[in-house]
């Protein structure tokens, strides 16, 4: 039952420096990295997709390293060690055509993650400037953009992706191509949408006012204010992205043998299950693991960045 | 019960909020048919006062002390009690008066619903709404409007019909004509003191108008961080005595003195 | 904002710095001229038929002049101002700046107009970027007028001092500075940019009373001291006495009286004018109760005659029924007003 500035609002001019509630951050005794911990581990489930991304990250770096049979994740093979169960040598057994599996789910970390973070990457780099600038100019050129954009999300995402695979011809990069076309529209529509409401607060207007160009104006003061969101909804797509890309390799439409990614790990054990289930079930533990981990994550930014829950869920 | 005593009367109220004391009031009472002003700045803790009589802090604030409304007390009531005097009793007005009325509501019904929800007998509902239409001057025209096709004071106007219609001895006043046009927060200060005339009723205003309450109020309480510096009629702003009264009064930009510095 | 905003700034070719003088330092040029006229704004989609937003006749904006637009919600005072800004598109009339009508100003000419004429907005809260520091922000603006990058943070923290906030506030954020502050910060944003005209939206809205008049006061003193013309749209009579010459009362679109402010605020013609100055609680001053509107108010007809009449405790049909003209009064030629009943009403007296 407030009035209307009863919120901490002392005079100016009196010398005391006195501040209004904050914006995000509890303000709170002790450092910033101590703030950070006390905040990350009252958040299990954050905590928790944190832990798993930095495993993963190390394993991502130090893979040549951590590898017992770093070759088998190249074209090494071991005939006479194929189909070993877990145990011994091969910790996770080795497959169809005697690789270590273990070292191979390693070196797939690099790929399936490093392909994901590609992908979001890029479909960034072409939705956000396509969002923002129909959002800050607004009028018939939004509508044009828009329209464009709503052609593109029409397509359900992996029956595009599926065809622009099978159109180009099956390999990692053009699956990445495939799902970045079906992807980038999401946030364009999402940045655009954010753009549009910034456009009309009185800092741009100030801006504007003050004689600065649009494109100033967007870059300076729109897309910093609007970002947010759309970082919510890129980290939590990186699982998506994992899951997307495991999906198109099983089905061959993606990473081509040699390569271990686990995706096509999988489709290589399946008709293995119920004999020598070790070849699908590691590398499908995997990719289960890092989409959670990177949905966990986003979730946890999304409390932090986007309180107001506009990021798609 | 008696006339004699004080409608509202607040004792040693302290409110605290995570070890912050935010209100010490020693005093602060209302008597039947009297208007009081309560006047500081943002932050002094008015709209805390406020939301402590009726039971409506937030949960992680503490309070101690008496607030005793015609011999209920109610700080520290049960939910019962106090839903029994919120409303029915004691009447508020919020300063966003068309974000008080039930947007999807006309306001006419929105009047009927909280009579019903008071359990006024039916009979006596038409009635009194009547009454309390033409004690408010609101044209009853106006009550088959939604929220958003009325205008600030109108939805002010509503707001006060429902607290005559119930017969609410006092209402709490909070920033209750801060937003809207000097011309009708005029209208609605008149009718504070029509409705002390007609209804006995009486008027808690809070506010940073300090001009505003000035010609209004019966009595006149200056609050400052949490504490009631400085109280009395009318003849506390001619002549303040306290640091934070003066300061308040010279801020107030009237019209009379401001003449000699115009170009 | 609407997009009827067509920007008008371009970057010149050589993008070198302008000829006019840098943001602080820079005088008020004596040709700056800011003029309406004949100006009527609809809001579009509305019905032709009914009243405009506003009608306003005319209107100068000049260093040095100080002219105020009083009114409650719905006289259009706010439109007026973010017409002469440019941002809102009159139906009809113009308003030119130098002489050139606002949509046809291009390059050099459209900059110079941006820098000479600078709103201060009345949405305290919102009118700072809140990623941007303050600091940052005045920078941007001693920037936009021309400035160059190095004289950067000398010039953020000579305006600083100049509306009187301490310099260390440059690092800070807006939401860690109280609002009587972002005031100021806004204020100083706007003068980097060097204007000869400052057009203010109820800028002291929203703050306490205290707060208020600091920032009244410093208005005042930066008019003075920079020669600045102003522009106040404001419903409170107390700011408008202190700072404007000239007060222009606007009622549901319409231009009602206009004058002296001294002469207006103590006899206005204007039955309006006087309610509104009626209305204005004062320190000392026994509470006057609002004016009933006269009993044959409901006869006139407000949608040919006059706007007020519903309200007015002198409405008589039917003279107040027909289209009323705005006509000088009080024979020192800077009074009109528009009631046909002002002759024979004499000054009204606010305080009976």
């Amino acid at each position: 039952m407030s009035g209307s500035g009863d919120a901490v609002d002392r005079a100016g001019g009196r010398g005391s420096s006195s501040t209004a509630p904050g914006g995000l951050g509890a303000s709170g005794p002790g450092s910033a990295l101590g703030r950070f911990i006390g905040y990350v581990v009252r958040r299990p489930g954050l905590a928790f997709g944190l832990a798993i991304v930095i495993v993963l990250a190390v394993g991502a770096v130090l893979a040549p390293v951590l590898a017992p049979f770093p070759g088998d994740a190249g074209n090494d093979t071991n005939l006479l060690a194929a189909l070993q169960p877990p145990g011994g040598l091969h910790p996770l057994g080795t497959d169809l055509a005697g690789r270590d599996i273990w070292s191979r789910v390693l070196f797939g970390v690099r790929i399936s993650v490093g392909v994901s973070v590609v992908v979001i990457v890029a479909s960034l780099f072409v939705g956000v400037p396509v969002g923002l600038f129909a959002g800050a100019v607004g009028g018939k050129l939004d509508d044009l953009l828009m329209r464009i954009v709503d052609i593109f999300l029409a397509f359900p995402s992996l029956l595009l992706a599926l065809a622009i695979a099978a159109t180009l011809g099956p390999s990692m990069e053009h699956a990445a191509i495939a799902i970045v076309v079906s992807w980038w529209p999401w946030y364009a529509r999402l940045m655009r949408g954010e753009a549009a409401a910034i456009r009309g607060r009185a800092y741009v207007e100030a801006a504007l006012l003050l004689g600065i160009p649009r494109w100033r104006v967007a870059l300076r003061h729109i897309l910093p204010n609007a970002i947010g969101p759309i970082i919510v909804q890129a980290s939590l797509d990186l699982g998506g992205v994992i899951l997307t890309f495991a999906a198109l390799s099983f089905l061959g439409l993606g990473a081509q043998d040699p390569t271990p990614e686990w995706g096509l790990m999988v489709e290589q054990g399946r008709t293995l299950t119920s004999t020598q289930p070790w070849v699908a079930l590691y590398p499908g533990a995997a990719i289960m693991i890092a989409a959670l981990a990177f949905t966990l994550l986003g979730e946890g930014l999304r409390e932090r960045l986007d309180p107001k829950g506009l990021a798609r869920p | 019960m008696t006339f004699d005593e004080p409608l509202l009367s607040i004792r040693d109220l302290v409110i605290e909020i995570r070890g912050r004391r935010l209100v010490d009031v020693a005093e602060l009472s209302v008597d039947r048919g009297q208007i009081v002003g309560l006047v500081g700045e943002s932050g002094a803790g008015k709209s805390l006062l406020l939301s402590s009589i009726l039971g409506l802090l937030p949960t992680d604030a503490t309070v101690r002390g008496n607030i005793v409304f015609d011999g209920l007390e109610l700080r520290g009531a049960s939910e019962r009690l106090l839903r029994s005097v919120r409303g029915r009793r004691i009447a508020v007005v919020l300063q966003a008066a068309r974000a008080a009325l039930t947007p999807t509501l006309r306001a006419g019904t929105w009047i009927e619903r909280a009579l019903v929800l008071h359990r006024v007998p039916t009979p006596e509902r038409r009635a009194r709404i009547a009454h309390a239409l033409d004690a408010v001057r609101l044209d009853p025209a106006l009550l088959r409007r939604y929220p958003y096709q009325l205008s600030g004071g109108e939805a002010q106007r509503v707001a006060i019909a429902l607290a005559v219609a119930l017969r609410a001895e006092l209402i709490l006043a909070d920033e209750a004509t801060s937003a809207l046009d000097v011309t009708v927060q005029a209208e609605v200060a008149e009718l504070f003191r029509e409705l002390r005339e007609t209804e006995g009723t009486a008027v808690l205003v809070v506010s940073h108008d300090l001009a505003l309450v000035a010609g209004l109020a019966d009595r006149i309480d200056i609050i400052a961080d949490g504490s009631i510096v400085e109280r009395g009629g009318p003849s506390v702003l001619t002549d303040p005595q306290h640091r934070v009264t003066r300061e308040l009064v010279t801020a107030n930009p009237t019209l009379e003195r401001v003449q000699e510095t115009a170009p | 904002m609407s997009s009827a905003l067509e920007d008008p700034v371009e970057r010149s070719p050589s993008g070198a710095a302008p000829a006019s003088p840098q943001g602080v330092d820079g005088l008020p040029d004596e040709g700056v001229r800011l003029v309406a006229r004949a100006l009527l704004v609809r809001y579009p989609g509305t019905d032709p038929a009914a009243p405009a937003a506003l009608a306003l006749d005319e209107l100068e904006l000049a260093p040095g002049r100080s002219v105020a637009l009083v009114g409650e919600s719905g006289s259009g005072k706010t439109t007026a101002l973010r017409a002469l800004l440019g941002v809102v598109r009159p139906s009809a009339g113009t308003v030119e700046f130098g002489g050139v009508a606002l949509e046809r100003l291009r390059g050099a000419a459209a900059r110079a107009f941006r820098r000479a004429v600078q709103p201060i907005q009345q949405d305290v809260d919102g009118a700072l970027d809140p990623r941007q520091s303050i600091g940052a922000a005045i920078a941007e603006g001693q920037r936009a007028g021309g400035g160059a990058a190095r004289d950067a943070s000398a010039v953020v923290e000579r305006l600083l001092d100049e509306v009187g906030l301490p310099a260390s506030l440059a690092r800070r954020h807006p939401h860690e500075v109280s609002g009587g502050q972002r005031q100021r910060a806004v204020i100083a944003r706007a003068l980097a940019v060097g204007p000869s005209l400052l057009l203010l939206d109820e800028p002291t809205s929203g703050l306490d009373a205290t707060v208020q008049v600091r920032i009244l006061e410093l208005i005042e003193r930066l008019r003075v001291q920079r020669g600045l013309g102003l522009l106040l749209v404001s419903h409170n009579l107390g700011a408008v006495a202190r700072l404007c010459e000239e007060t222009i009362v606007l009622y549901r679109g319409e231009v009602v009286e206009r004058g002296r402010t001294r002469a207006l605020l103590d006899a206005p013609r204007h039955p309006y004018t006087a309610a509104l100055r009626r209305s204005v609680p004062e320190i000392g001053v026994p509470f006057r109760a609002p004016l009933s509107p006269s009993p044959n108010a409901a006869e006139v007809d407000s949608r040919a005659g006059c706007r007020f009449a519903a309200r007015c405790p002198h409405a008589m049909a039917p003279a107040c029924g027909l289209p009323q003209a705005l006509m000088p009064i009080d024979g020192d030629g800077t009074r009109v007003v528009r009631c046909v009943r002002a002759p024979e009403l004499g000054a009204l007296n606010p305080l009976a």
